[in-house]
């Protein structure tokens, strides 16, 4: 497989510090596998689903019921992702990608982690509580979409360290931008945003999982 | 600045070692890991990994404890405090002594 996308981004080594470093090496290895890749698409296309219902039955399920059912399952799935690839990782790709203890997180990002969750919800709250008091932000479902588009577009590459992340990225910036541009609205927006990446993750997650498994079959013969 | 300059001499050389920084780096970021997992995430070869490892172990940087998971055997690799003392003297003496070096401005 020669396919550049697969390969990781290459940087300095900065032997200058062992920090950067070790944490480089482990991001790479954490996405080594596509597993993580797989279960965020999955999510992804979960969370589309939703849209998907919502604008099929947008009379009994309006648009304001949507969105906090699938806050409800965002958030979660930020800290239940992580513990679903270990766990999988642990059991069936152990001889392969080997066994490792995380140092348990610092109390200072753990707290970040439930500050940032805590104002993404809060946020998606408000939004909904305006629009229910019948507020209308002019643009603002506009803005939501392509700036949703911006931020996963930017922390794609940041989390994925490797090429298929930048696509990935790039993919995601532009769709929400085209769909912010075009004015479809949330529920079509966040469906078709969703959809297309998280298909796209868990294409692209299956091509590097198959990859890694002939690849360490091969070495293993 | 040639008191700063001097201090580089004074650098532990066993961990200084690019292969080597890169294990004790890891090693550092993670409470423990196995053999194959460092083997992987480095790209040693395996025979390089078990020799440098063995250096490290020899210095008392690396405690290597040999177990099992399940039906699967694993070589647990994990930073003494021995270890991570050195591996912070290094950052510091490094960052001091490096940490303007090359700056264009």
């Amino acid at each position: 497989m020669t396919d550049s996308t697969l390969r990781p981004m290459e940087g300095s080594p900065a032997m200058e510090d062992p920090d950067r470093l070790a944490g480089q090496l482990i991001q790479r290895a954490w996405n080594r596998d596509g597993l993580p890749e797989i279960a965020g698409g999955l999510i992804a296309l979960y969370v589309s689903g939703i849209f998907v219902i919502q604008l099929l039955f947008e009379k009994e399920w309006p648009v304001l019921r949507a969105i906090p059912v699938a806050l409800v399952l965002l958030i979660p799935s930020g800290y239940l992702v992580p513990w679903a690839v270990k766990k999988i990782r642990a059991r069936y790709l152990i001889e392969r990608t080997g066994y490792v203890v995380m140092r348990p997180l610092s109390r200072k990002k753990r707290m970040w982690m439930v500050l940032i969750s805590g104002i993404a919800g809060a946020l998606a709250l408000v939004a909904v509580a305006a629009s229910a008091r019948g507020y209308n932000i002019p643009s603002a479902s506009q803005w939501i979409l392509a700036g949703t588009g911006v931020l996963g577009g930017v922390l794609y590459p940041v989390c994925g360290r490797a090429w298929r992340f930048v696509c990935l990225g790039a993919v995601f910036a532009v769709t929400g931008i085209l769909l912010g541009l075009y004015n479809v609205g949330y529920a079509t927006g966040w469906a078709v945003l969703y959809g297309v990446t998280g298909a796209l993750s868990l294409i692209s997650g299956t091509v590097v999982l198959l990859h890694y498994l002939r690849q360490s079959r091969e070495a293993g013969d | 600045m040639n008191a700063k300059i001097q201090r580089l001499a004074e650098i532990d050389r066993l961990i200084h070692e690019p292969a080597r920084l890169m294990i004790v780096a890891l090693l550092a970021a993670v409470k423990e890991a196995d053999f194959q997992y460092l083997h992987t995430t480095t790209g040693l070869t395996k025979g390089n990994l078990s020799v440098h490892l063995s250096k490290l172990e020899e210095a008392g940087y690396v405690a290597i404890e040999k177990t099992f998971r399940g039906k699967y055997p694993l070589t647990m690799c994990r930073l003494t405090e021995q270890g991570r003392a050195v591996l912070e003297s290094y950052r510091k003496t490094m960052r001091s002594v490096l940490g303007k070096a090359g700056n264009r401005e």
